[in-house]
């Protein structure tokens, strides 16, 4: 434990943060969907029996889940990789 | 009668699988409130989300897309971003937790900061947030027990029979208790909500297009957000101080903490989005309810699910619902106590008196659970607001800690434990002040353009609570700047907690 939290000082964190630059796909889902409410805030035309407002808002529940979905594969393949320490080194150990 | 023999089984059932889960493991302070950090995938999945279908989601999530329309879609929306920010937070509350023994929110500010007066604070606020939630769970109870029984039973009785209820579960099971009923009440609660949410638009209305057709024509402007008031603004406001808040919450902070790895979190912040989408039939519910049993007002929109319930079906399945809305109760309600007690006997009792031993702490939290549930229930039989009213007051508490975690998150906390002090303060007199005043952005503002003025005044408390601690800060850090560019940081402070 104590040798991962040290390599996890030593290693400069801008380098950590540099190869994660897909994380900022994270606002997606909020810039998304409070954005577009003023813009979709009314009845018609309905979708799928949902009130415009309703059909956006439960849209981009689901495509936030597939952006963490992509997430959760990226941080996955670059974990095997061994090419990011300061992703999981608790999940690490555990393995 | 029908429905209360229903109801009966269904709490005896939770309090067999209570009684189930607490065979086979000593119950230390860490067993009784974190199940010994070895919770695996599907049970912290099952705690969480059971977090978060509480009995509000269930009659005031109805209650407002009854009572107010639209603007109930908030929840959708703050839950959401609430999950997809979990992703980044959560992983690294936790494994700052691993190894350190923290069993309470309160404990996670006294590590990082090295301040045990931070750690008062911060449980007092979080006991100040639970208080109102867990008022939330108790009135819920009593109008499904007193709805149930079809008028037979009061809902002065009836919050008295779920508190008792409650108290003796938490007793009796601690947090095992809570993660196996959750399992139940989440399969209940699923068929429940979904079952009916797409019966009643179909049997009353012949489609949900038809049924939204239907109530956009007899209400107006019901089925999108106002242009003042709850506008645009607003909603965008409420979801972002809430999503703030979600993870803020001491019972789901303290419940990141069951996890057996971090990969857990990941996970469940991809699923849990499309999980909570069952929010939306719960919806439904409501807005089916408008047109078939209208004339609820205010607070009473909260009975609308059982009322259409009643309208509609026979009393075995009003019971069935009800057992489904007694266990949405009955497991967040068990969490909250168990996390205020645990609180107030850790990070307030055992600072004041420091010679306590593991042993008593564990003691007075578990003899503390009766003393809150009856401060709550005192309290809900005084107060008349509406169940999504409590959470918004709850929310706007909570959400002053957020700052505080996240300056922590680096390798060593950013700012210093007073200026975080003074923002929590700062923020939650703010929330304290608008909460009790009625005082909005309009009232302070008159002539503010409208948007502005629509905002949540959470938004406002937390804009002081950051304000205060950068104006702490910032100054600090150029001195510290000027002075240490020599010396290296006190980073063994850190490492040494």
């Amino acid at each position: 434990m104590s040798a991962a939290v040290a390599a996890l000082r030593t290693e400069p964190a801008r380098l950590r943060r540099s190869r994660r630059r897909y994380h900022w796909l994270a606002i997606l889902p909020a810039v998304g969907m409070l954005g577009g409410v003023p813009f979709v805030n009314r009845v018609h035309p309905m979708v799928f029996g949902l009130p415009l407002l309703f059909a956006w808002l439960v849209g981009w529940v689901l495509i936030t889940s597939a952006v963490m979905g992509c997430i959760l594969v990226l941080d996955r393949s670059h974990a095997m990789d061994g090419e990011t320490p300061g992703a999981a080194p608790a999940a690490a150990e555990i393995r | 009668m029908a429905a209360l023999v229903v109801l009966g089984v269904v709490f005896v059932c939770a309090i067999a699988l209570g009684l189930l889960a607490r065979r086979g493991h000593a119950m230390t302070l860490e067993q009784w409130s974190v199940g010994g950090r070895g919770f695996g995938g599907l049970l912290v999945f099952v705690l969480m989300a059971g977090e978060i279908y509480t009995t509000f989601t269930f009659l005031g999530g109805s209650g407002w897309a009854y009572g107010k329309g639209a603007p109930a879609l908030y929840i959708l929306a703050y839950l959401t971003l609430g999950y997809s920010l979990s992703y980044f937070l959560l992983p690294a509350i936790w494994r700052y937790a691993q190894g350190r023994k923290l069993v309470s929110q309160a404990d996670f500010f006294v590590a990082k900061y090295d301040s045990p007066m931070l750690g008062v604070l911060v449980a007092l606020v979080s006991v100040a947030a639970l208080v109102p939630y867990l008022v939330l769970q108790l009135k819920g109870l009593g109008i499904i027990v007193s709805e149930a029984s079809y008028g037979a039973i009061s809902p002065t009785t009836a919050v008295w029979a779920g508190t008792i209820a409650l108290v003796g579960y938490v007793v009796v099971s601690g947090v095992r208790g809570s993660a196996w009923t959750a399992a139940l009440k989440d399969v209940m609660i699923l068929t429940v909500a979904v079952g009916i949410g797409i019966y009643l638009p179909l049997h009353y209305y012949g489609g949900l297009g038809a049924m939204f057709e239907a109530v956009d024509h007899a209400k107006p402007g019901f089925l999108v957000l106002a242009r003042a008031g709850m506008s645009p603004s607003w909603f965008i406001s409420t979801v972002l101080v809430s999503s703030l808040g979600l993870y803020m919450w001491p019972q789901l902070f303290a419940g990141v903490y069951t996890a057996r790895s971090e990969g857990v979190f990941r996970k469940n912040a991809v699923v849990l989005p499309l999980y909570q989408l069952v929010v939306l039939f719960v919806f439904f519910i409501g807005f089916a309810a408008v047109l078939v049993v209208p004339g609820l007002k205010g607070a009473d929109a909260d009975l609308s699910l059982f009322r259409i319930a009643k309208h509609t079906f026979d009393p075995w399945l009003v019971g069935l619902i009800g057992g489904a809305g007694l266990l949405t109760a009955l497991v967040p309600g068990s969490m909250l106590l168990i996390t205020a007690a645990t609180i107030l006997a850790k990070n307030v009792y055992r600072v004041i008196v420091p010679s306590t031993t593991d042993h008593a702490v564990g003691v007075v939290a578990r003899s503390l659970v009766p003393v809150l549930a009856l401060f709550a229930l005192v309290l809900t039989l005084r107060g008349g607001q509406a169940l999504v009213v409590l959470l918004l007051i709850g929310y706007n508490v909570v959400t002053q800690l957020f700052p505080g975690v996240v300056l922590s998150l680096g390798d060593e906390p950013r700012v210093s434990a007073v200026a975080v002090m003074a923002g929590i303060v700062g923020g939650e007199l703010t929330v304290a002040s608008i909460s009790l005043s009625g005082t909005t952005v309009a009232t302070l503002l008159p002539s503010a353009p409208q948007a502005l003025k629509d905002l949540n005044p959470g938004i406002i408390a937390l804009a002081v609570n950051v304000g205060i601690i950068a104006l702490m800060s910032v100054p600090a850090r150029w001195r510290r700047g000027r002075l240490s560019t020599s010396s290296a940081p006190n980073e063994s402070l850190t490492g040494a907690v």
